[in-house]
């Protein structure tokens, strides 16, 4: 199956929702989508675009680079890094977060971590890693290809798929199934609003999930 | 490296060599080679072979081509070793019974895992060891899948290529670039020989302090 990526039009549809409703519409549809153990740098920013994906691999007797990847890179995208979760050297810094900002990159996931965390939260670019560090990836990691089939806290990322990021997490969209995600989405914040009103509204919480189905929201339909 | 040359010129001589002694030679040659935390999971084997390597990635909507294993076993020759990279993912299985009656059969000499394995009881069975970090008893199935075959990959935090030497024991694995055999194994011998003299020199009455003095202990790894 030949893939096209989403263009902005469906991409930007998925702003309005958080992370949160968008992994119960991926439970219900029986996706896995929920990047386990990646956290925002930048709290209160919220990120959503198409994955542009880069893959690490250690450095040895072959050697390599940290790579030039970010001239090819569009706006709208969102860099997807797979260090394999290694914690103890970055892929992400100062330089690469200026240029992003500069050419309208939508922001950064890292199954890794990142540096240069002051420039990060002064640029307020969305960011969203295992963690911080200091110490470079050069010659200890290297670019082994980009726009392959990556994992990001092992959920399968390729390019073209859709990444929503805020201050619960990242989750990954399967771009073929944008749409029907979309659809299943709005029910599910439709149902999660109404409870809130109701119970705003005054009634008791028990009554207000069992009046719009609260528990079964994330149920896998068939 | 060819199979035959390194089988003639080198396998003896890494068998005699345990991975400490090797680890210290590579620290003195100044190569990191040296894989931390992959064990064997049963028993007290000794492997030396060139790797096969394989790579794992997250299963998703994009399949994997291939059953995890089998083309690696199936371009495996006598002597080698599969090394599998999931990234130290010990909650994940890569490796079970099926791929150590194949891999064993073949003459392959072992599997070395940066992740974890299942149907250990019947691998023991087969006599066909397996390195790992940890046992799990679910599938791969679903779960995670082949992104690639000899191929570049990482075991630990060491860089494996395809044809790299990779020897195991129960103090853990080494991985040493072909083209630094000579240097390795040279320098790995005279460590071993070293460290031989001195335990015969403890066993025959002299004291400790007397054999570290004598035998310059600490600077050993000195270049």
């Amino acid at each position: 199956m030949t893939l096209k990526k989403p263009g902005p039009e469906i991409v930007k549809k998925f702003e309005a929702f958080s992370t949160t409703a968008i992994s119960d519409a991926l439970d219900t549809l029986g996706i896995a989508g929920g990047c386990h153990g990646i956290s925002p740098v930048v709290s209160g920013v919220k990120m959503v675009g198409t994955a542009y994906t880069v893959r690490y691999i250690a450095t040895g007797a072959t050697k390599g680079t940290v790579g030039d990847y970010i001239d090819d890179v569009s706006p709208g995208d969102v860099i997807v890094l797979d260090n394999t979760g290694r914690t103890d050297c970055t892929v992400w810094g100062d330089i690469l977060t200026v240029m992003s900002g500069i050419k309208g990159i939508s922001g950064t996931v890292i199954d890794g971590v990142c540096r240069d965390v002051p420039i990060i939260l002064e640029e307020r670019y969305p960011v969203f890693s295992r963690g911080k560090f200091m110490m470079t990836g050069k010659d200890r990691v290297m670019v082994e290809a980009v726009q392959v089939v990556v994992s990001i806290g092992k959920v399968q990322v390729r390019p073209g798929d859709i990444l929503i990021g805020d201050d619960s997490g990242v989750v990954v969209v399967p771009q073929e199934m944008a749409d029907r995600v979309l659809e299943v989405v709005r029910t599910i914040d439709e149902a999660e609003n109404s409870i809130v009103k109701a119970v705003r509204g005054g009634l008791s919480l028990k009554e207000a999930r069992e009046k719009f189905g609260y528990h079964m929201l994330q149920r896998k339909r068939d | 490296m060819e199979r035959k040359v390194f089988d003639q010129k080198y396998r003896k001589r890494l068998e005699k060599l345990s991975t400490t002694n090797l680890s210290d030679a590579l620290d003195k040659v100044g190569i990191r080679g040296a894989v931390l935390g992959v064990r064997p999971l049963f028993g007290r084997p000794k492997v030396v072979g060139q790797a096969v390597t394989i790579k794992i990635t997250a299963a998703g909507m994009e399949k994997s081509k291939h059953h995890l294993g089998i083309e690696a076993i199936a371009v495996a020759e006598e002597g080698d070793l599969i090394v599998i990279d999931n990234h130290g993912d010990i909650n994940n299985n890569c490796w079970g019974e099926i791929l150590s009656c194949a891999a064993k059969t073949k003459g392959v000499s072992g599997v070395i895992i940066d992740g974890a394995a299942r149907d250990v009881d019947e691998c023991e069975d087969f006599e066909f060891p397996v390195f790992a970090r940890g046992v799990v008893p679910i599938t791969a199935r679903g779960r995670v899948m082949q992104e690639d075959f000899n191929c570049l990959i990482r075991l630990g935090d060491v860089q494996v290529r395809p044809g790299d030497v990779l020897v195991g024991d129960i103090n853990g694995i080494v991985v040493i670039p072909p083209e630094k055999m000579d240097e390795v194994l040279d320098a790995a011998e005279i460590i071993m020989e070293k460290e031989e003299a001195m335990k015969k020199d403890i066993l025959s009455g002299l004291d400790i302090l007397e054999v570290d003095k004598k035998y310059n202990y600490e600077q050993m790894l000195e270049k």
